[in-house]
């Protein structure tokens, strides 16, 4: 069994490796075409959007922020949904919610294969202009870009020390 | 196959995933659907309704999907109903842990109408 602990404050490849194939994967078989991966990090902000987060926990502790542009986010719901979903509702929160526990989902399933056991958090949504966590100091962060023809969106990927949990536990 | 009069319980903590499920089974005929938003509303609502399928989330607050199905299969009056778990995560130790206690399909997101009715079919209740 493998494990990683962030000491030297790089962001391990297996974490950006298995997140990006997961995004792949997972936004194709929901959307029907394939996201392409910007490998340029271009430095603009998410702007007005919808962020859903999620914690792991185990051999490695990290969380992702499925980071979507307004925009994208009404587009991606209404082709997730089949149905046309209000920004401004709820209901919004509960469609990145849900896209990113499907896709936390197929990550566990992704590290597993690579020998990290973890475990993934229930998911916490933030809404506003440019919304982000405030994340510990020190711990690496990564922001993976894509475009599709929903939008373009982002993922954060970032490192965190035991006992850091930004979504809730199942259960709780 | 004909569905209609078959009555179905519809758990999710997501207002949206409910939608979502229950516009799949719509589309395969069943027309009798509930839904309750977490394990606790789901077994409230199973123990007043004469169900013949659950379909529940796996990862929910208050009552997960797993402590759901547990209590179902531990009451007397709902353990013979057909449940079929949702969740996000294919892992082995999982399936397992709903097998044993007691699920007779497991369904992975992102799913759609066809899919689910393969698991459907496949309880034959």
């Amino acid at each position: 069994m493998a494990t990683i602990n962030f000491n030297d404050g790089t962001m391990p490849s297996v974490l950006t490796d298995v997140s990006r194939d997961s995004i792949i994967s997972i936004f194709n078989t929901i959307f029907g075409s394939e996201p392409k991966f910007d490998e340029e990090d271009n430095a603009e902000g998410l702007g007005e959007g919808v962020v859903g987060i999620i914690s792991f926990m185990g051999d490695v502790n990290y969380i992702i922020m499925l980071a979507l542009p307004k925009n994208s986010a009404i587009a991606m719901a209404s082709k997730f949904c089949g149905f046309d979903i209000d920004y401004d509702s709820p209901d919004m929160g509960d469609v990145v919610g849900e896209l990113a526990n499907v896709l936390a989902g197929d990550i566990v399933a992704r590290m597993s294969k690579e020998d990290f056991k973890v475990t993934m958090s229930l998911p916490t949504i933030m809404r506003g202009n440019d919304v982000e966590p405030v994340l510990p100091r020190g711990l690496p962060l990564e922001k993976l870009h894509f475009t599709m023809e929903e939008g373009n969106f982002m993922l954060k990927v970032a490192g965190a020390k035991s006992g850091d949990q930004i979504g809730r536990k199942p259960g709780t | 196959m004909g569905y209609e009069g078959k009555k179905v319980l519809v758990v999710d903590d997501s207002a949206v995933m409910r939608q979502i499920i229950k516009k799949n089974l719509k589309e395969l005929g069943f027309t009798d659907l509930t839904e309750a938003e977490d394990g606790a509303a789901g077994l409230k609502a199973a123990g007043e309704g004469g169900f013949d399928l659950i379909v529940s989330d796996w990862n929910m607050p208050n009552m997960t999907g797993l402590e759901f199905l547990k209590a179902v299969r531990a009451d007397g009056a709902l353990k013979g109903v057909a449940f079929i778990m949702v969740t996000s995560e294919a892992d082995k130790e999982k399936i397992m842990e709903a097998v044993q206690a007691g699920v007779n399909q497991y369904i992975v997101k992102p799913f759609n109408a066809v899919q689910l009715e393969e698991k459907i079919k496949a309880i034959k209740f």
